[in-house]
């Protein structure tokens, strides 16, 4: 073990970057599974709570893993390259999942267009902004410790404000609408 | 309308005696379908109004729950409601073709969202116009490509925003070509407006309007008076479904991205606002003594999922995305007017039945069925078997496929790697136990699959 600055101990790459993108994976995973599943158990009282448990945990985990992933690879000494690719991963295998799901339907030209909807454009910016603010948040832990530390510094800023900045663009801008439409107009151009 | 519009009821000269004689003469010649249907009542006029994913069963006379649609319990009280009418693509622009053209998008080109409608397709409006209707297109277009200067259409007021798909709120429209902006701020009441204004027009022909509503589609906004007409009601979704369906297996694109119930409730409050408009044709129908001269039709451009199957939208073969609400008004000569008919019919049949109802020729190119022989006579036999079609309509998680559905059973074959699926929805109405590889399933499949293919080549069962 080696100290990564500002007294944080550097661990092992398992320990700082593979264990939490496992940790959010698994979770991801696990939650999936049940969210897709449970309601052939045909207990529909039970259903209501369970698509709404599971569907949070998939919705968060997918959207907002970064935020624990960073936290986690922060403390555990891991450099920011490191910390951004583990906040990735999860992301990233889920639309690669999704692009291989859809192949049932589309040739692999479109399925890897899909790749790049607005769908998982969000995720991927809901994670920048999620890195953004985890980062920010890791720096007031240190400095409520004491370490010398600014807080606010301009490359976390703006992944924040780019995740803002993409969800206005994809997800309020006409509810959705508008942008789907351009996503849209990119399909015709590479594909009709 | 003037009184006595109809084709015996109004003076007609010579020339046009004998032009339309000598068009009937020159249609047989080319090989067109006749109908038997006797015309002594005249030329009626004809209302069509088409709403947008009204799923069949959401009307209190379907026995609904919730909803509260009197104007459609009118107009099915008074008229033949088809308990099993049915959308050859379960899509709105493909299904919205098929209505105009009486035929399958495989025939007339509107396969998806994106494939552009083709300007040599032949509409019923423009059949009718050319034997001296008036004619109004007024509503949702909705085709992919330019907005064509549809042939034998009077008047033609559309709206282009958000890809031909309106907004519920100031949308603006286009006129004639020309752009105006809305007069009344909701969307179904505007056009409404649009339609009653087209039937006041004195006139000396009988008249034949198309009004396609945006409601109810998504995004589900009820006027600001119903936003909360449902909020108490008790919804009966389905078991299978719960309030993240829309976020999961690429249903985000359906855009249904809050709670599931809140969402239902806002498309019911949706669906009453437009019968409330619904009423106020039917008002001016009957208020006017026009019933005995109206065709009234009614009818949805296709189903849609509400969580069953853990699907939202429509698309899919299965009963809740191909079924839609049909009911036909015309008393002058509906059998035993109130009654169900429980005969297989599709999106495919209006324009014949419309063109049989006028009095003209069904075109052979046409690929439905007109449906005056069971408004005549409630024991008429319907079709066997009719084929469902889907193409891929990118972004949307939905596999090209195909369907034979009979009376009973439903079969179903997928492109790429997904399995088949059969049916016995006597046994199973929710669809929900797949018959393949069972030993009814072994038993069925041979029969179901060489039905589909014969409706494939284009035979009628």
């Amino acid at each position: 073990m080696t100290t990564a600055g500002r007294g944080i101990i550097r661990r092992s790459l398992w320990e700082r970057a593979i264990k939490p993108t496992l940790t959010l994976l698994s979770l991801v995973v696990i939650a999936i599974a049940l969210y897709n599943h449970f309601w052939r158990l045909g207990l529909p009282t039970l259903q209501k709570i369970a698509g709404h448990l599971f569907g949070l945990t998939v919705f968060f985990s997918v959207g907002c893993g970064a935020l624990y992933v960073y936290w986690r690879s922060y403390f555990r000494g891991a450099t920011l390259v490191e910390r951004i690719c583990a906040c990735l991963v999860t992301p990233v295998l889920y639309a690669a999942s999704e692009v291989l799901r859809v192949r049932e339907f589309f040739s692999w030209g479109e399925s890897l267009y899909y790749g790049l909807s607005p769908g998982f454009q969000l995720i991927l910016l809901t994670n920048l902004g999620c890195m953004g603010l985890a980062d920010m948040l890791c720096r007031r832990r240190l400095r409520r410790n004491g370490v010398a530390i600014k807080v606010v510094t301009p490359l976390p800023l703006a992944a924040v404000f780019l995740f803002l900045a993409g969800l206005y663009v994809i997800l309020i801008w006409g509810f959705g609408v508008h942008w789907f439409y351009v996503y849209q107009q990119g399909y015709k151009a590479l594909f009709h | 309308m003037a009184e006595g519009n109809g084709l015996f009821a109004e003076k007609m000269n010579r020339r046009r005696a004998l032009g339309l004689i000598g068009g009937s003469m020159a249609a047989c010649a080319a090989g067109l379908r006749f109908p038997r249907f006797s015309h002594a009542s005249g030329r009626p006029n004809i209302i069509f109004i088409l709403s947008d994913d009204h799923r069949w069963d959401a009307m209190s006379n379907m026995g609904h729950p919730v909803v509260q649609t009197p104007s459609l319990d009118r107009l099915a009280s008074q008229g033949v409601r088809f308990n099993n009418a049915f959308v050859t693509t379960s899509l709105c622009s493909p299904s919205r073709a098929s209505f105009l053209t009486g035929q399958y998008a495989r025939t007339h080109g509107v396969q998806n969202n994106l494939t552009p409608w083709r300007n040599d397709n032949v509409t019923f409006l423009e059949l009718l116009k050319k034997t001296g209707y008036d004619t109004a297109f007024i509503g949702k277009w909705h085709m992919p490509g330019r907005l064509p200067a549809l042939r034998g259409v009077d008047r033609f007021i559309t709206f282009t925003v958000q890809e031909g798909q309106g907004r519920y709120f100031d949308c603006p429209l286009i006129v004639d070509g020309r752009e105006e902006p809305s007069r009344k701020p909701y969307i179904t009441e505007e056009l409404t407006d649009r339609a009653l204004e087209f039937m006041n027009r004195k006139r000396a022909n009988p008249f034949c309007l198309y009004l396609s509503h945006k409601a109810v589609h998504h995004r589900f906004l009820p006027p600001p008076e119903l936003q909360n007409l449902y909020n108490q009601a008790d919804l009966h979704l389905p078991p299978e479904a719960d309030s993240w369906i829309s976020w999961a297996k690429g249903q985000v694109w359906t855009g249904v991205l809050g709670p599931l119930e809140r969402e239902y409730r806002n498309y019911l409050a949706t669906l009453t606002a437009l019968d409330r408009q619904i009423g106020r044709v039917i008002d001016w129908v009957d208020n006017g003594g026009q019933a005995q001269n109206t065709v009234i039709v009614y009818a949805g451009d296709n189903g849609y999922f509400w969580g069953e199957h853990r699907f939202m939208d429509k698309r899919w073969a299965y009963e809740e995305a191909i079924r839609v609400p049909f009911i036909v008004r015309y008393p002058a000569f509906i059998n035993r007017p109130g009654r169900p008919a429980d005969q297989m019919i599709l999106n495919v049949d209006l324009a014949p039945t419309l063109l049989e109802m006028a009095g003209l020729p069904v075109p052979s190119a046409m690929e439905g069925t007109s449906l005056v022989p069971l408004l005549r006579d409630r024991g008429a036999a319907g079709r066997r078997a009719w084929m469902y079609e889907y193409f891929k309509d990118f972004p949307y998680n939905t596999p090209e496929h195909q369907a034979v559905r009979t009376r009973r059973h439903k079969f179903i074959q997928f492109q790429g790697g997904r399995p088949e699926e059969l049916y016995d929805l006597a046994q199973d109405p929710r669809e929900m136990k797949n018959l393949i590889g069972t030993a009814e399933g072994v038993q069925l499949r041979p029969e179901l699959a060489a039905m589909l293919e014969e409706l494939r080549r284009g035979v009628r069962l």
